[in-house]
């Protein structure tokens, strides 16, 4: 586990407006390295346009965003993958043309300088293989690397989407509702990943609605609510938070 | 006439298959059909390097098409292909300096030999593609674009560069016809020619590089063997289409029916 303390992530004041609606208003949080930061909220409180604004495909409305030491919010969405930001999508997203394998190969294309070194196979080649078969053992999924993606069952189409992610060797992994239709053995073993590709010393933000999840994984949470940040801290912090229970766990049936 | 066409399908398949419709690639042709027979005719220069000359410089307008054009998508792609190709033949028309009207005349040295081997280098470019990770780009673009980009796709580039190259083909395509018809006109090059094009790939198949091929040969040949039916060859075409479209609707040529081809036999055996 890294041992930093240095923060990777820092929303510094951010805000995005949508016309008159104010989707996220004058956020600031920052993320060490070693978190796992649950993002928490009611629909439509802006925790995917969170998103949307760390991965560049919305542009601020004010604010900025730091990733590492440098200013990513005015980079094209497939540098701020080059830096090492990878997400996963609330509605998977995979290529329907690919099978899984190509999804993984797709996934660290964007690592290589040049395309045209892709015909000379040699030392980067079977690096990257090796890498490859890596992450699809470890996603469980190397059983299925040849079948079309799409003609998965959900659950396992979750894991393509992480193993695509994961093979940008990102830094910092951006989970969107990562257990979202899920049962419970299903939602065991992505917890089971996610803690995993935190000892591997990946940072991970994730959305999430189920508070099981939130409570257990997660060591660092925010809350938002129309767009600002509403509490903030450890799961048990935010359990005991008057204002946080009214606005969200009151309503469920916490563990 | 054949291969030809094959190139001009090839030239649609490219943007195709990082999800640009064009039906303008009859522009690009025009423009590697003049510059490539003004070379020959006007200064000597030898043909091959006429052809490759127009080529370039098609494919040169076509990055610059490529550009703007990226910001539109789908139908409004389409439409703007439709006026760039309109507008390459209208200069053509009205520049005095290449025929105006009357067009070129003269031009010679195409060889079927000249022809098939432009189509096999392209054909061995586009083998080369089907193997490397810049297929997987196409493929990811030709998906879901938003999520390409979020990979770490650089999807101006891929895109302009797949253009680009589309132009250039069209382009060779345009120098080679010009050569073999030995006459051009700006008539020559009209949206229709455009929208056979873009037939080849979509009845072929738009997902393999072999789909253009078939859908060139389809519609190169078919109309030379139902000539027999004489005034309605064309009811046997256009009737052809729409059985194809019915049982192939994605082209006749799709990636499972390689995956038949090739996997089946060895599971039996």
């Amino acid at each position: 586990m890294p041992s930093v303390k240095e923060s990777i992530l820092e929303l510094r004041n951010i805000t995005k407006n949508f016309g008159g609606v104010k989707a996220i208003d004058n956020l600031t949080m920052d993320m060490k390295s070693s978190d796992i930061l649950g993002l928490i909220g009611p629909n439509g409180a802006g925790k995917t346009t969170v998103f949307n604004l760390m991965t560049g495909v919305l542009p601020l409305t004010a604010g900025s965003i730091l990733f590492g030491s440098r200013e990513i919010s005015t980079f094209s969405p497939h540098r701020i993958v080059q830096y090492g930001v990878a997400r996963t999508y609330q509605n998977i997203r995979l290529f329907e043309s690919m099978t899984v394998y190509e999804h993984v190969k797709f996934g660290q294309s964007c690592r290589i300088p040049s395309r045209l070194r892709n015909f000379l196979g040699g030392d980067l080649g079977t690096s990257l293989k090796r890498e490859a078969e890596d992450i699809l053992h470890f996603l469980g999924i190397w059983e299925l690397k040849d079948m079309p993606a799409h003609s998965l069952p959900y659950g396992q189409q979750r894991r393509v989407e992480i193993a695509r992610a994961l093979a940008t060797q990102p830094s910092l992994l951006l989970l969107d509702e990562p257990t979202a239709g899920m049962n419970l053995r299903e939602k065991k073993e992505i917890l089971q990943i996610m803690e995993n590709i935190h000892e591997r010393g990946i940072a991970i933000l994730v959305i999430e609605h189920d508070m099981r999840v939130v409570m257990n994984t997660c060591n660092r949470i925010v809350m938002l609510n129309f767009g600002q940040k509403i509490a903030e801290g450890s799961p048990a912090e935010i359990y005991k938070d008057v204002k946080a229970r009214e606005v969200y766990l009151g309503k469920e049936q916490p563990c | 006439m054949l291969g030809i066409n094959i190139l001009l399908g090839w030239s649609v398949y490219l943007p195709i298959s990082t999800a640009q419709a064009s039906i303008g690639n009859a522009g690009f042709m025009a423009i590697g059909a003049y510059i490539s027979s003004f070379l020959t005719l006007q200064s000597g220069c030898p043909l091959f390097f006429a052809i490759v000359v127009g080529g370039i410089m098609a494919s040169f307008v076509g990055v610059l098409l490529g550009i703007p054009a990226l910001r539109l998508k789908g139908i409004y792609l389409v439409m703007a292909t439709l006026a760039f190709g309109e507008m390459v033949r209208n200069i053509f028309l009205n520049w005095e300096f290449f025929g105006g009207a009357y067009g070129m005349r003269g031009m010679k040295g195409t060889s079927l030999f000249l022809v098939y081997l432009w189509v096999f280098v392209a054909l061995f470019c586009f083998f080369l593609l089907s193997r490397s990770r810049l297929r997987l780009a196409f493929d990811s673009i030709y998906d879901d674009e938003a999520v390409s980009q979020l990979t770490g796709t650089n999807i101006v580039k891929i895109k302009v560069a797949a253009f680009g190259f589309g132009a250039l083909l069209a382009g060779i395509g345009g120098g080679l016809y010009a050569h073999y018809m030995r006459f051009i006109e700006p008539g020559s090059f009209t949206v229709l020619l455009s929208i056979y094009m873009l037939l080849f790939v979509i009845l072929g198949g738009m997902r393999s590089h072999w789909g253009p091929v078939l859908g060139a040969a389809i519609f190169t040949l078919v109309p030379e063997i139902s000539r027999g039916l004489k005034d309605y060859r064309g009811v046997f075409l256009g009737g052809l289409i729409i059985c194809l479209m019915i049982f192939r609707p994605k082209g006749v040529i799709t990636r499972d029916l390689f995956k038949m081809m090739f996997y089946l036999p060895k599971k039996k055996g």
